[in-house]
């Protein structure tokens, strides 16, 4: 099948899917996870250089062209997608429109397959908006809020589509073409800075815009907050890696270091790729900060995710060897993890109904396969060994130490850290410490819910392990946009991954992790076990149960004394000050509104009188400019 | 001369529609510029000394050259009819408007949906 | 032939102003002869001229087929063909509507600046009775006052391009040498005159409140009239006055466009905020006429058919809810066809791909970066920008939003138009040419007044 006629069949099938999942969701739903089977095979079995026309589109060729990169965003992709796909045949009977999220499920993955396989700068565009689109429509499936969260996502993500089209237009206005990899060419020759580095800004705000970078990341804790849980995994594991795939298009296809060449800025990289990493950088610490201090914990991870895409956008920045393969392999290792991570908390929200971190605990008494899939995404997330996200951070971080970035270094070092703090935040609010009496009878989900966060689990563990199948593609990629390592990067005859500081050895680092959980268990069945206490604060009916003693005093208001709020107290204090760029994106667009009322009320409302005072002034002032 | 009394009495006729309240003088003031638009027509059609662009032959008072142009007179009398169409639509809603908003005043108007 | 496009809606309007019970029925023969007559005189590919009473242009009046006012009277006439499909949504205006449709064939098809005039007048009068529907007395008013004035102007401007070429034909105006001053005289009074009924901004205030007051006026005036309106711009600014004047159409333009969208962005009603959002698409088209080039003017008629097809659906759905439901959260679970052509017709205004308005758009942005014009397409992406705030608003609540216990009954024939244009605007997308080669034909004719001249000033055929 030609990449082309996959793509509209799948446009087609999805409306199919609609009228199915009317007759019945759950057949829609199965039927969606059986397409991401096929998909899946499909996407293994093709050749890189396979190309397909899509047709004209006023006299420019679209074109659809599979390569390394194609081949490995659209497994990762597909990897989050189908585990979604699996998880929605349980999930969606919590859900009010599953006809509806079948549909643009699968639209939605016929557009992000489409962005990744597009050959030139408007194909990508036109599947971009229909990943867009068909998302957006899901966004307000959720709660209240939640539709409020599809128009933020909507105007964010347009603003830089917008962006990216204008560049586009302006590379066709410069280089006649609008394949990419001609333009790449074109662009290396052309000798006008300016021009070359509004372009490539331009064209990346598509993907600053929705890997969730600096300044416009203020969507993504609205938007991944209140989605539809499930459809959470879906935005924060696969749908911002489109972002990052447009990012290591303008950076890494337009082959940046020999386009800008003439304006170096730091250690040979120039500052056009610096100013992204520099937004990268505020993207880590924005992220990190503001994930810690989230008592919901969607949003939590959603601010993680920002972070996140700032290491992504850093490794790829740098355009360094290690770097690069560094940022890419983030890209699996932030998609498996979210998509965990919020797959569990949608099995939580399942169970319980609430996100809210303060109104949970204890749940691993009764959730323990939901817990065990989140512990193990979250030391992915963390980037502790031997878990695969360890080492897509440290190879960033060797490329940043060889390179001599060190505040870059220090920043992301910062985030590191900050994430071990805000992962710890649900993991204790929500699973460990005592179990609220209302969630007694909760249940462990279905296993059509934990097997996919299984599965996505183990991958992560054994690309922990074993990170060469992953890295293979990756270096490919890497080769193709000619960025040439000094030294072999992954070697897996000698099991190593070298670094230029040390090389890193995954098996033994499992090998040595494994023995040290084994000593541990076994002293943990020598020594005596710790006894459940069950404090109940006697006056409350059902018995809210609060792990501290009130000192004598009534408690009438127990979340307050619930020890997951204000956990980090102490931290949040010192900048809990901090300038909010939400409220400055907030006046812009209530300078707007109020630009529009002023509109209405001067031009529109008012009497004729008014109407007649405007024609003669507009008739005058034209006279007076033309005379 | 006469050019200027129509652009006076279109400016008088803007000034009202700027100023007045009441939206019936709203619809004379607009019936005062179709007015200064007209003469100004008519104007431009005149000639000093010039005949009725007449020819017949009973009549044969015609030279060329020396004859009113007839062409602005036809259609001012279009453009009058087309006048006295906007002023009855304009009255019979000013009717209306009294009816529903009980008054024809601008600032007295009730219940109007901005 | 082409007379019959103005003679049978005006016959049948007389007649049933003596016969009120079938004026609706008169109302669907005439739509329906008209479409005939234009079928049969598909796309003249030159210019045929009928002049009235046998008199031989430059004098006298005459009408002019070519492919531009064909384009034009085609797509007028289709939605007034639309709207009388739908009895029940016409009542008692039948009349006004017959009237309006001869006014603005014959606004269309003059050949003759004054003749233009009359029927402009007659389509402003005949729209301010319809805007009235609904008692919406005070705003129909204040769009007659604005209209007279603009009328006032339109006249003026005539009468100066009567004084200084000696002629009030449109052919041999545009022929005549004009003083430099004369000219910028009369273009500016034309741009004023034009501007009330192409929605520029400021003149455009009766917008609001003529599309927002009842469910017919938006239907009917934001597609038919404005579409001829926008039309009499290109063929002015474009065929006759060879673009002198354009920059200040180009600016006034680029401020409708954003005063337009800012102002529906913080609309509350619903029929009110599209009616802005149609002045900000006006805007588009006027800038992209006032490029000058047959493919500008191709592109902005491209554009404008997309748009009132768009509206179309958006102003019936919407002025079915409004008048229906006090409250709109969420009714579309109620009515899923309705609301999915509104869906689809309110994402081609965006210009998302599968949508008609993509094509568009898309084109537009291209052409004007060939013509190296970096400002006009930015400010294009900032208005759709901002529309994709309200447009996602809107669905987002209508669709999802908890829905009340209020009840209508979903009108058959106005979903199944509903639906059939929403599906043509996804057709458009998979094969633009149904719109464009249409368009680009009345883009070329525009911008080709060598032709139109020698076309209205040789050729005599028939009369009437």
């Amino acid at each position: 099948m030609a990449l082309s006629t996959l793509l509209i069949s799948l446009l087609v099938t999805s409306v199919i899917i609609y009228f199915v999942s009317k007759a019945s969701w759950r057949v829609g739903a199965i039927l969606n996870f059986l397409i991401g089977i096929f998909l899946i095979s499909y996407v293994f079995a093709l050749h890189t250089g396979t190309t397909s026309d899509l047709g004209t589109l006023f006299g420019q060729k679209l074109q659809l062209t599979w390569t390394n990169a194609s081949f490995y965003f659209s497994a990762v992709s597909l990897m989050v997608i189908v585990s979604v796909m699996l998880f929605a045949i349980k999930w969606l009977d919590s859900q009010k429109y599953p006809a509806a999220f079948n549909m643009f499920l699968l639209m939605m993955t016929a557009g992000s397959l489409g962005v990744f396989m597009a050959a030139d700068l408007v194909t990508l565009y036109i599947f971009w908006e229909i990943a867009v689109l068909s998302s957006m429509l899901i966004v307000p499936m959720g709660k209240k809020e939640s539709r409020k969260a599809a128009v933020i996502y909507a105007v964010m993500s347009a603003s830089g589509t917008y962006m990216y089209l204008y560049g586009a237009f302006l590379a066709f206005q410069r280089y006649g073409t609008l394949n990419i990899s001609e333009i790449a060419k074109q662009m290396v020759s052309d000798p006008s800075t300016g021009i070359k580095a509004a372009i490539f800004l331009l064209l990346a705000s598509a993907g600053i815009a929705k890997s969730g970078i600096f300044p416009l990341h203020t969507w993504l804790r609205i938007a991944h907050g209140n989605a539809p849980d499930a459809f959470s995994a879906v935005l924060s594991g696969q749908l911002v890696k489109l972002g990052s795939y447009v990012l290591m298009v303008t950076v890494a296809v337009i082959p940046s270091l020999r386009v800008f060449a003439n304006i170096p800025f730091y250690s040979g990289i120039p500052a056009t790729n610096y100013f992204l990493i520099a937004l990268g950088a505020t993207s880590i610490i924005v992220g990190t900060l503001m994930a810690i201090k989230q008592d919901d914990m969607k949003m939590l991870i959603a601010f993680s995710s920002v972070a996140n895409g700032g290491y992504i956008l850093i490794g790829i920045g740098t355009m360094d060897p290690m770097g690069f393969e560094g940022g890419v392999l983030h890209v699996f290792n932030h998609a498996l993890a979210a998509a965990v991570i919020f797959m569990a908390f949608a099995s939580v929200v399942y169970r319980t109904h609430t996100k809210k971190i303060s109104e949970l605990g204890g749940l691993i008494h009764k959730m323990p396969i939901t817990f065990l899939a989140y512990l193990f995404a979250i030391i992915s997330l963390a980037g502790i060994p031997p878990m695969s996200g360890f080492i897509s951070k440290w190879m960033i971080y060797q490329a940043l130490v060889r390179k001599g970035m060190f505040i870059t270094a220090f920043i992301a070092f910062f985030g590191s850290i900050g994430s071990f703090l805000y992962v710890f935040r649900p993991l204790a609010g929500v699973f460990l410490g005592q179990l609220p009496k209302k969630y007694k009878d909760v249940k462990e989900v279905s296993p059509v819910m934990w097997i996919p966060m299984m599965i996505l689990v183990v991958i992560s563990l054994i690309i922990g392990i074993w990170p060469f199948p992953v890295l293979q593609p990756i270096e490919s990629m890497r080769a193709d946009f000619g960025i040439a390592p000094m030294v072999k990067i992954s070697d897996p005859d000698h099991w190593l991954i070298r670094g230029f500081a040390g090389n890193w050895n995954p098996v033994l680092v499992f090998n040595l992790f494994l023995i040290g959980f084994i000593i541990a268990y076994i002293l943990y069945t020598m020594f005596p076990r710790s006894k459940k206490v069950d404090l109940l604060a006697p006056h409350k009916e059902e018995g809210t149960p609060i792990n501290i003693y009130t000192g004598g005093e009534y408690i009438y208001t127990p979340e307050l004394y619930h020890y997951n709020t204000k956990f980090y107290a102490g931290f949040e204090r010192m900048y809990e000050k901090h300038p909010s760029w939400e409220k400055v994106l907030g006046m812009l667009a209530k300078f707007f509104h109020d630009l529009g009322e002023w509109v209405h009320g001067w031009f529109f409302r008012p009497s004729p009188s008014a109407y007649a005072f405007w024609v003669s002034l507009t008739i005058l002032i034209v006279f007076w400019v033309r005379w | 001369m006469v050019y200027a009394i129509s652009i006076i009495l279109i400016g008088i006729g803007i000034y009202g529609l700027m100023t007045q309240k009441n939206l019936f003088k709203h619809l004379i003031s607009l019936s005062i510029i179709d007015t200064a638009v007209n003469i100004f027509i008519i104007a431009t059609g005149y000639v000093e000394g010039g005949k009725a662009p007449i020819y017949t032959k009973s009549l044969p008072n015609f030279a060329i050259g020396k004859f009113v142009d007839p062409l602005p007179q036809a259609l001012v009398l279009t453009a009058i009819v087309i006048g006295v169409g906007t002023l009855a639509v304009g009255a019979s809603l000013l009717v209306r408007i009294r009816e529903k908003h009980s008054s024809i005043d601008v600032e007295n108007m009730k219940g109007v949906e901005e | 032939m082409i007379s019959l496009l103005i003679a049978i809606p005006l016959l049948l309007a007389f007649v049933s102003v003596m016969w009120k019970r079938i004026s609706k029925s008169l109302f669907f023969l005439a739509a329906i002869v008209n479409l005939i007559i234009l079928l049969a005189s598909w796309f003249p590919n030159g210019v045929e001229i009928h002049a009235m009473g046998n008199w031989k242009p430059p004098f006298g009046i005459n009408l002019v087929l070519d492919n531009a006012s064909f384009y034009a009277v085609l797509v007028v006439n289709a939605f007034f063909f639309l709207v009388s499909l739908m009895p029940k949504f016409v009542e008692s205006y039948g009349t006004s509507l017959m009237l309006l449709m001869a006014a603005a064939n014959g606004f269309i098809l003059t050949g003759d600046l004054f003749n233009s005039f009359v029927f402009m007048e007659i389509m402003t009068i005949t729209a301010v009775t319809i805007a009235s529907k609904r008692d919406n007395f005070y705003n129909a008013f204040k769009y007659l006052i604005l209209g007279g004035i603009a009328g006032s102007i339109y006249l003026l401007a005539t009468i100066f391009a009567y004084t200084a070429t000696g002629s009030l034909n449109m052919a041999h105006v545009s022929m005549a040498a004009i003083s430099a001053s004369s000219l910028i005289a009369i273009t500016t009074l034309y741009t004023i005159g034009l501007g009330v009924e192409a929605k520029l901004f400021p003149l455009n205030g009766w917008v609001s409140g003529v599309y927002g007051g009842n469910d017919l006026a938006p239907v009917i005036l934001g597609t038919s009239v404005s579409f001829a309106a926008l039309y009499m711009v290109g063929r002015l600014f474009g065929t006759v006055f060879h673009g002198n004047g354009a920059e200040v159409l180009y600016t006034l333009a680029l401020i409708t466009i954003v005063a337009g969208e800012v102002a529906a962005l913080r609309q509350q009603n619903i029929l009110k905020a599209f009616a802005y959002s149609s002045v900000a698409q006006a805007g588009v088209v006027v800038a992209m006429i006032s490029k000058g080039t047959a493919k500008s003017m191709g592109l902005a008629y491209f554009h404008l058919t997309n748009d009132a097809v768009a509206k179309f659906v958006i102003f019936l759905v919407a002025g079915f809810l409004v008048y229906n439901y006090k409250n709109l959260n969420g009714v579309f679970k109620k009515h899923k066809i309705l609301g999915a052509s509104f869906s689809m017709a309110t994402f081609s205004l965006i210009g998302f791909p599968l949508f008609a308005g993509f094509q568009s758009k898309l084109r537009m942005i291209m052409a004007l970066f060939s013509m190296k014009d970096f400002l006009f397409p930015a400010v294009m992406l900032l208005a759709t920008l901002i529309e994709v705030g309200y447009v996602v608003r809107w669905n987002v609540r209508l669709w999802f939003e908890e829905e009340t216990q209020e009840k209508a009954e979903t009108p058959v024939v106005a979903s199944t138009i509903a639906l059939i244009l929403a599906i043509l605007l996804v057709a458009v997308f998979l094969k633009p040419e149904i719109f464009l080669n249409g368009a680009m034909k009345m883009g070329n004719a525009l911008a080709d007044s060598k032709d139109y001249i020698q076309g209205v000033l040789s050729v005599v055929k028939g009369g009437m």
